[in-house]
Parts: structure tokens; C-alpha cells; sequence
């Protein structure tokens, strides 16, 4: 856990802050920057930096496991969701500007930080409680979320080593 | 006459064919009927969506084999997202991605579509010339018990321990180097999918194949469909690249499966009786992960090689279901679990003791179940709906109950469900836990890898879409040919009663001509 946490440490510390003006700023606000190592295609800077934290959540660095963030699967994602229908990306990022929102979470949870202002555990809670929600908005965001950041963090070839996987066959591809 | 294969990709400006006939799709029915009308002398013309891959374009990783191979890129699900979807997008359609099992109709299903369907002509004995062509030409035979893996045979165990049926699958292989790889694309051809096989068959015979080619709609002038318009699709992002592609063949079909098939007919303003997109039928698949305490290595051996369909059959008031197992590469083995953090990394973490069972549910039959529907969503995004009800409630418990017993039987440590709150059952006593938790829609994992229904045939034509004989029951000359057609779950995985019923269509197809 402590490299995590370093992990982290320096992404609050290197963070800047999403300035965001009018009503929207009730809406979304301090949302932790994390700059993307490529270009973005799809997401906004903010809906990335709410991916960036939910996938360290769903993917922790821990034992042999490397982080989320460690293996680009934000980035991974984002290029995923420029290949599908515009529609979808949107849907995901509205989703995660929902899951980021103070205001919606202090509406119906009580919770007066957004996701990436909160800590590795709340952010825990946040996401547990959205996966068992009454509301099924909220089931979908989950599930759509993890969905994608387990995809794409156990499709990376550095996680093979953790799960005990030899990777595909030396016969697979590579003919050329 | 050789043909070609064109891929859309290199096109720059607009093209217009003329041709016999014009067929949507790639896949297990497009590929079959193509090759028949071909070796006719037929002037055939193919489009397909979907990127031409090779064996040396397989790299055996599930991120390249997902966002290349299947439709929206492994993202396609039921519109509550409840359901995952996985279904191929690419030359060979399903054939090129699916696990290659293969079998024929059950005569029971035949029977129920004749009798609550109002299906002609299509009987066991029908159907038994053609299955016998196509299992000889795809090598279809049945696996050696002796080497199945280890995920297959936790299923024979278990199934045996508790006197259960079970049996082993038929495939369609030749010199299979059991890689495992089925589902991301065989390395070595050894799989006889539609791009290896009937798709080479049709292209000797003149077939132009376009792929990275959308169909767009049929344009319909007098009842007869006069024109297939189609886009150039870019290959990395899916979106349109300006060419259009506008077919005029004597007869069109439609075979881009059970979701894209109706969007098609869908856009083509071609829905007379408010059936086209109706009883879609999703074989409904829940899963049941469970460690060994010796390694099982799921990932690779023949995925699939061992089956049971002991429950097949719950009586007419139960949702019946037939058993059997995935590969488990990382991505899939994880993609089951809705948990996250360090529970799901602790599960994955045990990988090569991991086995998997799945229960396949054989929907559409129960008195009541309409499946789901296919429409359109404003932005032209297909729609996927699947209500889940209470009878699929009632068989997904059943059915973790019988997978647990199944794992514990051979020997499993524990077994550990996809719920919200996984249930972790060690003993029999555990099982009733199971009984405690939910059902249903985003309580647990679901998938479908079997589309089927939604252009149902029959001899009504205010129940069905096409006529028994696979042609629209007002455009004489469309048709349609893949497992959109059934009216009801097959009961079995699909691929190789659609090549049989394509293969029985080619007749139907030249005598429109």
C-alpha cells in the first residue's frame, strides 16, 4: 500500500485544480487533476482524472499487482471509448462527472467532497455503495466503470506476471 | 472466375455494383449461402462491417482480439447494461471469435417450432443432408474426452459424482494445437470458421467480397428491394470515411445476426407487422467461478469440450439450461465479477486454479417469454432491451445452486458467485446462502454469446417476419439467413444449425432467381 499511496501523494501534490465557473461549480468542483500521458481522444481533462481515481480503485497497486494508473489503463480507456459510438462516450462521461459530483453526493449521501477530493476509502465506500444503489443509475455508472477499468487492467501484459498467466502462445501472431 | 476481397478501407470514391445477389454479413449464414450460390455460377457480392483478418493478424491478446473482433468493440449490452453482449464483427462474423462448439437442432426444438410457431418444412430429416455437408467440410467431430482441460473436466467429474449427464462436445477443428485461443482468434487456422473455409469457397467462385462496409438500408421500390446502400467504415475508429457503396442485385439477404439483422430491416422502413426486432433471444448465461486446490489453467486447452444438459428440461413452467465453460484469459475470467479492488484481485490472483462454469438458459419458451427487443435509439445507436423476469429469476438460482454442486463435487475449495455481495460456498450447507441472495438484473454477471431471433420465421405473417422458407413475407425478394430467423432459444450453441439452415437456403435463394 505505501507505493500507492506515494502514487498518489504525487498526484494530489503535482494536481492542478479544475477551475469551473457558474452554476457548474456546485455541480464540479476541486475535481484532482491527473494529466494524461497522451493526447486525450474522447474524455474531457476532468472525466479523466475522475477515471484516473475510480481505476486506482478498482485496481490498486498491491503485492505483484501494479496500479491502474501504472499500466495507463485511463489512457487505455479513453482511446476505447474514441472507437465506439460518440454516444457511449458520452454516456461514460457524464457518468463520472455524476460519481465525481459533491453536490449530487451530498443530495443523496450526505458525502460533501467529490470523488477525487475523497480518500482511497471513502472512494471505496463511494463505489461500493453505487454497485448495491437503489437507484439504477447509479448500478449502470458502477458497472459500466468497473467494467472498463477491469478490461483494461487485466488485458495489460503487465499484470500477467500476478494472475500466473503465461501470456498468449509463442506460436499466436508474430508469423509475419 | 476468381473474386476478391476489397477492403473498404482502400476505397476513395463512391462505388455501384450490380450483382445477383447482394448478402449483408459474413458470418455462419451469410458465408454458407454465398459459397453455394457461388459454386452456381452466381454473381455474389458480400458486405461486411468488419475487418479481414488472418491467423498472422491474431496476437493472441484479448485487448487487440475485443476491440478488433467484436461488435462496439466488447462495450455492446442490453441497454440496462445487465447483459453483456459478445458477439463478432468481423470477416467470419461469430465463427472467427466463438468457442466451436457444435451441434445440431434438437428435434424437440423443430417440434416446438412447428407446433407454437407455425414453422413448415423443417424437420430433422430435412435438415440431415445439409448438417451432414457442412460437418464434413468443417471437420466437425467430437473432442477426445482425454484431452480435455482441466475446466472441461470439472464438469465431467462433477456431473458423474452426482449422476448427472453430461457428454463431450463436437468441434469444428482440424489439427487443433489445443491453444486455447479460440476467442481471440485461432493462431494457427485450426479452427474451420467462415473466413478459412466457405468464405475462400465463394471468393474461388467470384464472390466480391467489401468489408470495413456498413449496410446502411435497403432501399424497397414496389416490394422489391432495389438497392443495398452501405458506408466505408474507418478500421480504428468505426465511423463513416465519406465513400458509399450502392448494390442493385436481383436478391438481397440479410445476415448480419440477430441485432444488426433487425436494425438493418429496422432502417430499411422495412417492419410491416411490428415483429422485425421482436423475441430476440439471448441465451442468457450466468457464471460460477470456483478454486481448486490444483491448478486448472483455464486458459488454454480447447475452451470448450465437455457439456451437460441434464437441466435442460425443467418442465414447461421453468427456464431450462445447458451447461458448460469459458476460456479464462485474464480480461474474461475478470470481467465476470462486479467486485473491485482487493477482493477481485485476490480472486484473480488465483488464476491457474480458477474454473469457471457457465448455465446457458434456453429462453423463449416458457408460456409468457418474449425475450427482448432490438430498436433504434435517436442517435441511431442500436437498442438492446431484455426484460429479465421472474422465470429467469427462479432458473439463474436453480442453476447457481447446480454449478456450485457441480465445482464442489469436483473438488473445489470453494465456489464464489458474481453478486454484488459474492456468495462463497465451501460445503453443501453453504449452498443455501445462495437462496438468500438476489436475482436478476445488475445483482449478479450476466452474458450472452448466443443472439438469436428478432426476423422470426413462419408461415403467419402477423407472427413472423419471414416466411419458412427464409424470404420477407412482403419484399419477395429479400431474405433472410441467420439465427435472427429462430422463433425460440435453439437450446444449443447456434453456430452449426445456422450453417445447416444456410446451406438448406441456397436452394430457396437460386429458386428466387
Amino acid at each position: 500500500m505505501t507505493t500507492r499511496r506515494q502514487v498518489l501523494k504525487v498526484g494530489l501534490s503535482g494536481a492542478a485544480v479544475v477551475a469551473v465557473g457558474g452554476g457548474v461549480a456546485l455541480l464540479l468542483r476541486d475535481t484532482v487533476s491527473r494529466a494524461p500521458r497522451r493526447p486525450l481522444r474522447a474524455l474531457t481533462a476532468a472525466q479523466f482524472s475522475v477515471l484516473a481515481a475510480v481505476a486506482d480503485r478498482v485496481a490498486p497497486q498491491s503485492g505483484a499487482f501494479p496500479s491502474a494508473w501504472e499500466v495507463e489503463v485511463p489512457e487505455k480507456i479513453d482511446e476505447l471509448l474514441s472507437r465506439v459510438h460518440p454516444g457511449l462516450a458520452d454516456e461514460v462521461g457524464q457518468g463520472l462527472m455524476l460519481l465525481e459530483s459533491a453536490a449530487a453526493g451530498m443530495l443523496l449521501e450526505g458525502r460533501t467532497s467529490t470523488f477525487t477530493g475523497s480518500t482511497p476509502a471513502e472512494q471505496d465506500e463511494i463505489l461500493a455503495t453505487w454497485r448495491a444503489s437503489d437507484l439504477e443509475v447509479r448500478r449502470k455508472v458502477f458497472k459500466a466503470l468497473n467494467g472498463l477499468c477491469n478490461a483494461a487492467y487485466y488485458a495489460s501484459p503487465p499484470i500477467y506476471p500476478a494472475v500466473g498467466y503465461p501470456g498468449p502462445p509463442p506460436r499466436a501472431g508474430g508469423a509475419r | 472466375m476468381s473474386g476478391e476481397i476489397v477492403e473498404g478501407t482502400q476505397l476513395t470514391a463512391d462505388v455501384r455494383i450490380e450483382c445477383d445477389v447482394c448478402i449483408v454479413g459474413s458470418g455462419a449464414g451469410g458465408a454458407v449461402l454465398a459459397a453455394g450460390l457461388a459454386e452456381q455460377g452466381l454473381d455474389v457480392v458480400m458486405l461486411e462491417e468488419g475487418p479481414y483478418l488472418t491467423k498472422d493478424d491474431f496476437d493472441g491478446e484479448e485487448s487487440t482480439a475485443y476491440s478488433g473482433m467484436y461488435q462496439d468493440r466488447l462495450t455492446r449490452g442490453t441497454s440496462d447494461l445487465a447483459i453483456t453482449i459478445l458477439q463478432g464483427r468481423v470477416v467470419g462474423g461469430g465463427t472467427t471469435i466463438n468457442w466451436t462448439t457444435s451441434f445440431r437442432i434438437p428435434s424437440r426444438v423443430l417440434e416446438r417450432w412447428a407446433e407454437a410457431h407455425s414453422v413448415t418444412g423443417w424437420s430433422v430429416e430435412d435438415l440431415a443432408p445439409h448438417f451432414d455437408a457442412i460437418e464434413a467440410r468443417l471437420n466437425i467431430q467430437e473432442w477426445p474426452q482425454e484431452r480435455a482441460n482441466a475446466n472441461n473436466r470439472v464438469l465431467a467429474d462433477g456431473a458423474r459424482a452426482l449422476g448427472w449427464q453430461s457428454a463431450p462436445l463436437r468441434r469444428n477443428v482440424r489439427d487443433c494445437g489445443n491453444t486455447g485461443m479460440c476467442g481471440v482468434g485461432c493462431p494457427i487456422d485450426a479452427k474451420q470458421g467462415m473466413a478459412i473455409t466457405y468464405i475462400p469457397d465463394a471468393i474461388e467462385h467470384g464472390m466480391r467480397l467489401y468489408t470495413d462496409t456498413r449496410a446502411d438500408r435497403f432501399v424497397v421500390e414496389n416490394e422489391r428491394v432495389t438497392e443495398v446502400v452501405a458506408s466505408v467504415l474507418d478500421r480504428f475508429d468505426g465511423r463513416p470515411t465519406g465513400p458509399t457503396l450502392r448494390v442493385r442485385p436481383r436478391v438481397a439477404v440479410s445476415s448480419g445476426g440477430a441485432i444488426n439483422g433487425p436494425a438493418l430491416l429496422l432502417r430499411s422502413g422495412l417492419d410491416r407487422n411490428g415483429r422485425v426486432g421482436k423475441r430476440t433471444m439471448l441465451h442468457p448465461v450466468i457464471a460460477l467461478s470456483a478454486i481448486y486446490p490444483h491448478p486448472i489453467f483455464g486458459f488454454t486447452g480447447a475452451p470448450q469440450s465437455i457439456g451437460s444438459h441434464q437441466f435442460i428440461d425443467r418442465g414447461p413452467d421453468r427456464v431450462g439450461f445447458f451447461i458448460e465453460v469459458p476460456p479464462l484469459q485474464p480480461m474474461l475470467a475478470a470481467s465476470g465479477a462486479l467486485s473491485f479492488g482487493a477482493p477481485q484481485q485476490e480472486m484473480m490472483g488465483q488464476l491457474v486454479n480458477l474454473g469457471v462454469l457457465l448455465a446457458i438458459h434456453v429462453d423463449g419458451w416458457v408460456e409468457g417469454d418474449e425475450g427482448g427487443t432490438v430498436t433504434l435509439g435517436d442517435d441511431g445507436r442500436i437498442v438492446v432491451d431484455y426484460p429479465i423476469g421472474s422465470h429467469l429469476e427462479e432458473a439463474f438460482l436453480f442453476a447457481h445452486e447446480t454449478l456450485a454442486r457441480i465445482e464442489l463435487a469436483a473438488g473445489a475449495r470453494y465456489a464464489l458467485s458474481t453478486h454484488v455481495d459474492p456468495v462463497r460456498i465451501e460445503r453443501e450447507a453453504d449452498l443455501a446462502r445462495l437462496r438468500d441472495a438476489p436475482y436478476g438484473a445488475l445483482e449478479h454477471a450476466i452474458f450472452t454469446a448466443h443472439q438469436m431471433g428478432g426476423c422470426a420465421m413462419g408461415d403467419d405473417p402477423a407472427t413472423s417476419v419471414v416466411s419458412s422458407r427464409l424470404s420477407h413475407h412482403q419484399v419477395s425478394n429479400l431474405f433472410v439467413v441467420d439465427g435472427s430467423v429462430f422463433p425460440t432459444g435453439l437450446g444449443v450453441n447456434p453456430s452449426n444449425t445456422i450453417y445447416a439452415m444456410a446451406h438448406r437456403a441456397r436452394r430457396f435463394v437460386a429458386d428466387a432467381l
